[in-house]
């Protein structure tokens, strides 16, 4: 595609085209980065601090009703006892895992 | 001023390459493209600002955004255009942000000073513009873009973009010459 310009402003345009650089300008933008960096890996350690009380208070809690969710679970199955019994040990757990893993992702889904 | 290069090792790469390392999270890598592109930066939002303070606060934060969202650029040797459009889309926000333009506007002498230098009256001139026609002027004259490519970059239509310039150009034609009407007689 054709561009006409004007050729009298064209030339006062590149008249001003000089280079501007400086090394203080990149080490400034350079600070900038790495302050930027900082901050964001003091985010993420009071996040994983803050991540990890929560999960203290909350996992025992969780576990119980998990618990629970698996004896529902296991009663509807209508399994032999010493099956049961196994099931009943890790299932909760498998549970507990699971919703780890699924909060781990939202929570990185978030931060990003 | 100075211009020495961040990292001498860099200094005589590709920008491909250095682009490459800077996406892999090398910051010596990315001190260098700043080094090479800040020229053009700073220049294209002097010519949008006026205020050349204003220009290098909005060029620092391009080149922080390209730092952040760089894992985003596919293409490395597209770096030059990408990086322009960040500086747009910085420019943009800008004005929309605090309504700069209308203050400055505002604030403009009718005549700039008899000992006022070229690169001013071209920016006082500029600043007189609308936004979007100013962005369409520079893109057009300061970098060399053709119609098509202001379009895509500024998400105008071809049309207004067209229309712009023209408008535009006539503008800056017409307050260029009664900046220098005052001086003429003196």
């Amino acid at each position: 595609m054709m561009t006409e310009r004007d050729p009298e402003l064209q030339q006062l345009f590149s008249d001003l085209r000089r280079p501007v650089a400086d090394a203080g300008f990149t080490a400034q933008v350079v600070e900038r980065m790495q302050h930027e960096q900082d901050v964001r890996a003091r985010r993420r350690y009071v996040g994983i601090a803050i991540a990890m009380i929560a999960a203290a208070f909350v996992a025992p809690l969780l576990f119980n009703g998990l618990s629970l969710l698996s004896t529902q679970l296991i009663s509807q199955l209508g399994l032999e006892p010493g099956d049961s019994e196994s099931l009943s040990q890790w299932l909760p757990a498998l549970l507990l895992g699971v919703a780890a893993f699924g909060f781990a992702n939202v929570r990185r889904l978030i931060l990003r | 001023m100075t211009s020495s290069s961040p990292a001498l090792g860099l200094a005589f790469a590709e920008e491909t390459s250095i682009v490459a390392l800077a996406q892999a999270g090398d910051e010596r890598a990315f001190a260098e493209l700043v080094h090479r592109r800040q020229s053009f930066v700073r220049n294209l939002l002097r010519r949008l600002s006026r205020d050349a303070s204003l220009a290098d606060d909005l060029a620092q934060e391009t080149f922080l955004h390209a730092w952040r969202q760089l894992s985003r650029l596919r293409a490395h040797g597209a770096f030059g255009g990408w990086l322009r459009q960040i500086a747009i889309t910085i420019w943009l926000q800008q004005i929309r942000r605090q309504e700069a333009f209308t203050v400055i506007r505002a604030e403009l002498p009718t005549t700039c000073p008899s000992n006022a230098g070229m690169s001013v009256d071209l920016d006082t001139a500029l600043a007189q513009l609308a936004p979007e026609a100013r962005l369409c002027i520079v893109l057009s004259y300061h970098e060399g873009l053709s119609h098509g490519e202001i379009a895509a970059a500024t998400g105008l239509a071809l049309g207004t973009v067209k229309s712009h310039i023209v408008r535009g150009a006539a503008r800056l034609k017409e307050l260029l010459k009664a900046y220098d009407r005052p001086s003429d007689g003196s």
